[in-house]
């Protein structure tokens, strides 16, 4: 018991030795998210969506990598989804696209904006939602724009991106990558480390 | 002026689009100023400017002024905060390096926005991670290079009631040129203004009907 209290100890004094931070931190600069989420002791798994070929779904699912127990799963509510040149879009511009992790996250962040089919990025304005309803708003006409999260409280379970056309164009809702704050390997092996020694602790008790 | 120009037309395009309003979540961050306006257009909001062009330079521990129906308070953590000639625009800015710029409002604003950035000791602006936060903890990050680099948040819930930016380098000093307040007028000043207006233009018709 008192082993596990000193394991559990040592990652709460990691945490707040890597600096206090807000309830949810929006990034749209994605080397300034990458210093943020490992200053707070995690790693990055990427989905580069590379192994998805061209073509359409009503629902995608897939794991970062290096593997870290986390499942994305991708739907568009209307008419599903579109998967092109490693890239994830809706199939119709007046969908939402919509992210669900398993488990939660405490940062996320991607290359997310809008493409017309055929001609690439477009212009029109997005929204970013996370569940708990802080958002990100603006323009999208940059296929390199980042746009990243990170949760020092609740985990972040959902990612819904909306779209709101400006001109004529048809604008889908895009996303390129999507970059995970998982846990530090470090952080992990301390954490299956408390787990065995509260194991043993209840299992001699 | 022509960013405002701009604005309206989109909000004018998203309006004829049956978009009228953008229905979002708690608390939303925007990084671009004609985003923002955009925003706070579409969700019935007026926006009042504080330019700080009517302060002198110098240095105070504190400062008050008045944009629309709105007084906002500033001071530094630590320190003394300072008026500053930079391109042509007065800016305010902590005295010291490494230290936070508050800001209160009283009432509360929907939406607050701003140039928010660094400076050097002598005033020139330096590239520097900029960290604005809200009272409920939600906050912008990011590398800002110039004096326009633009932060602002909108609330669809609670007002806005202050909001802290700093810096993680001792070298920085945070600065701020405008601030946009962004306010939805109650109903009942709706009503009032709507009065108003149609007495307004009912005098204005009355007297043009004498003049004829």
């Amino acid at each position: 018991m008192k082993n596990t209290t000193l394991a559990i100890s040592a990652l709460v004094t990691l945490s707040a030795v890597q600096g206090a931070s807000a309830a949810v931190a929006v990034f749209t600069n994605w080397g300034v998210w990458n210093n943020a989420v490992t200053a707070e002791g995690h790693s990055v798994a990427v989905e580069t969506f590379n192994s998805y070929g061209p073509g359409t779904a009503t629902l995608l699912t897939g794991s970062p990598l290096p593997a870290s127990g986390i499942t994305w799963t991708a739907t568009a509510p209307t008419n599903g989804l579109v998967t092109d040149v490693a890239t994830v879009r809706t199939h119709t511009a007046t969908d939402d696209l919509v992210f669900d992790f398993e488990p939660g996250v405490q940062g996320i962040g991607g290359n997310i904006y809008t493409s017309v089919l055929g001609q690439g990025k477009s212009s029109a304005f997005i929204e970013v939602t996370l569940a708990d309803g802080v958002s990100y708003f603006g323009n999208s006409d940059n296929a390199e724009m980042f746009i990243g999260f990170y949760s020092d409280t609740a985990s972040i379970a959902k990612l819904t991106i909306k779209v709101y056309q400006i001109v004529g164009v048809n604008s889908h809702a895009t996303v390129d990558n999507l970059y995970f704050a998982v846990p530090a390997p470090g952080a992990l092996a301390l954490l299956v480390t408390a787990g065995l020694v509260g194991g043993r602790n209840r299992r001699r008790a | 002026m022509k960013n405002t120009t701009l604005a309206v037309s989109i909000v004018a395009t998203l309006a004829g689009l049956g978009m009228s309003s953008i229905a979002s979540g708690a608390v939303v961050v925007v990084n671009s100023q004609v985003a923002w306006d955009v925003y706070v257009a579409a969700q019935g909001a007026t926006v009042a400017t504080e330019t700080f062009e009517s302060f002198e330079v110098g240095y105070r521990s504190s400062a008050t002024g008045t944009a629309g129906g709105t007084t906002w308070t500033a001071n530094a953590s630590i320190g003394e905060i300072t008026f500053q000639e930079l391109g042509g625009h007065r800016i305010i800015s902590t005295a010291l390096g490494g230290r936070t710029l508050n800001f209160t409002f009283a009432p509360g604003v929907q939406g607050i926005g701003g140039e928010m950035f660094g400076t050097n000791a002598s005033f020139a602006v330096v590239p520097a991670e900029i960290t604005v936060t809200l009272a409920d903890g939600t906050s912008y990050v990011n590398d800002q290079t110039s004096a326009s680099d633009f932060v602002g948040f909108y609330s669809n819930g609670a007002a806005i009631a202050s909001i802290s930016v700093s810096t993680s380098t001792e070298a920085t000093y945070v600065t701020v040129d405008n601030l946009y307040f962004a306010t939805v007028p109650a109903p009942g000043a709706l009503a009032l203004l709507s009065l108003a207006g149609v007495v307004g233009g009912r005098s204005r018709r009355r007297a043009n009907s004498a003049a004829v």
